[in-house]
């Protein structure tokens, strides 16, 4: 039986220089990392934040006091950074062109975002985790720090308010 | 159950849950890790012949008139310009001319003129340097911890960093970060200082409150007359006062600094001033009583504000 490294291995391994190690942190928490700009920014730019949040870890990664708290704070500085890209886009007109590598989501799927972000910011970032990258909530516990009950309790309180809220839109 | 498939995704598919997913799944995340600089730099192949030529290059603006300091040496060394080698146990001294040390493999050093540096040790698992007096300017690509120099008055602890460390002739120093982290450190002291950030240090007190160089004149004095001079709850106040959301730096290192009474503010304020750290996973009376896991896991989410 073999053993997953654990994410404090990783992180001392990044920290001497370890490509191999930095490449399946990514891997392990890439979808974290989306999930939460899915929360806070507009899809066509969440993929290109994903990498300057990754860019950003690593630069900060040697201050990283305890290893084992990589996923909580990861998820800080994804918070961050969402909120960063906000304050410097809010005067910035969008450009109509494609000019994003991944093309703007559909109406209906538009509109599920937009309930889910109105909903409390932990239902939100759990829902998303969940439905859109496809996570279990065991592994959204291992990677943001909680508890699976509190997992748990995210996903089916956040999963009420969504249907109550969808559900009041579609029958308009 | 229902609910298992929506936590797990095991057992019977709810219906809206598995609709949800269909519909939202196009949006999952599927890039590759951007690319990882190399943690060490790249020199060229004939690294040694530009180190040369830049020596060569310094030599004419007045480099090189440093001195080596006594016995015979022996062992491992540093290169020191052309013609000059740091022995374990040498001190160097550079007069009126600067001099470029190659710090290992993990780096290069700048040494002002009127500086005196010796190497103390230099192994794979740490090079340690005493700086008496003067100035350096550390680049070093490593991992943490390896390059230390010692002060008369602090430690300092190479984290990955670029920075400039001083010291006058009293044995007093400060520190000013330009990349990654170096601490400062005494036995029971402890100032670690991040990019854009100062550090004062004194002889016979130790390591101050770090700052931000962009921080208020007012915040910056206070904490200077705190640290060296009396600790008055005044300046602890203005200190408070003036700081913003990335001076909770500072705010944090005073907390082991200040009474006792005073911590419970200096948290509070950090609350107000950090609104989007998971406060909630925060003991403020683990913080105030110093204990190590608290503090280290405040330290932690307070650093993406830094």
């Amino acid at each position: 039986m073999t053993h997953e490294v654990t994410d404090a291995d990783l992180v001392t391994r990044v920290s001497s220089g370890d490509r191999e190690a930095f490449a399946e942190l990514h891997t392990r928490y890439c979808r974290m990392v989306h999930a939460i700009l899915l929360s806070r920014v507009r899809p066509q730019h969440a993929d290109d934040l994903v990498q300057d949040v990754f860019v950003i870890a690593l630069e900060k990664l040697s201050g990283l006091r305890d290893p084992n708290t990589f996923g909580g704070w990861l998820a800080q500085i994804t918070r961050n950074r969402a909120t960063d890209h906000l304050r410097r886009t809010r005067n910035v007109v969008e450009l109509p062109s494609g000019l994003s590598t991944r093309p703007r989501p559909s109406a209906e799927v538009a509109q599920v975002l937009r309930a889910m972000a109105d909903l409390p910011d932990t239902y939100t970032e759990t829902l998303i985790m969940r439905l859109v990258e496809g996570m279990t909530g065991p592994e959204i516990a291992k990677r943001t720090g909680m508890t699976p009950g509190s997992v748990r309790v995210n996903l089916h309180r956040g999963m009420a308010l969504l249907r109550e809220r969808l559900g009041i839109e579609k029958t308009r | 159950m229902k609910d298992d498939y929506l936590f797990d995704g095991t057992g019977a598919p709810d219906p809206e849950v598995k609709d949800l997913e269909d519909l939202l799944s196009g949006l999952a995340y599927d890039g590759e890790a951007p690319e990882m600089p190399a943690s060490r730099p790249q020199k060229p192949a004939n690294s040694r012949t530009w180190f040369l030529v830049a020596i060569a290059a310094m030599t004419l603006i007045g480099v090189g008139a440093w001195t080596l300091q006594e016995k015979a040496p022996t062992g491992p060394s540093w290169s020191c310009g052309a013609d000059c080698e740091l022995f374990v146990g040498q001190w160097l001294e550079t007069g009126a001319d600067k001099a470029l040390v190659e710090v290992a493999d993990i780096g290069d050093m700048e040494v002002s003129p009127w500086s005196r540096l010796r190497l103390l040790a230099t192994s794979e698992d740490e090079h340690r340097l005493q700086l008496d007096k003067g100035h350096i300017h550390a680049s070093v690509y490593a991992p943490p911890r390896l390059l230390i120099v010692e002060t008369p008055s602090a430690t300092a602890v190479d984290l990955g960093c670029e920075y400039d460390l001083t010291v006058d002739d009293e044995g007093s120093g400060v520190l000013e970060v330009h990349s990654g982290w170096v601490s400062l450190e005494l036995p029971d002291q402890v100032a670690v200082v991040p990019a854009g950030a100062k550090a004062f240090t004194r002889t016979g007190i130790g390591p101050g409150t770090p700052f931000f160089t962009d921080a208020s004149v007012e915040m910056r004095e206070a904490l200077e007359r705190f640290d060296f001079a009396g600790r008055a709850q005044s300046d602890l106040q203005i200190a408070i006062t003036e700081a913003r959301a990335r001076d909770t730096l500072s705010l944090f290192h005073l907390v082991p600094r200040a009474e006792m009474a005073d911590r419970q503010l200096l948290i509070d304020r950090m609350k107000v001033l950090t609104p989007w750290v998971a406060w909630q996973y925060i003991d403020d009376d683990a913080v105030a009583a110093l204990d190590p896991e608290a503090n280290d896991l405040l330290f932690d989410l307070l650093t993406t504000a830094w």
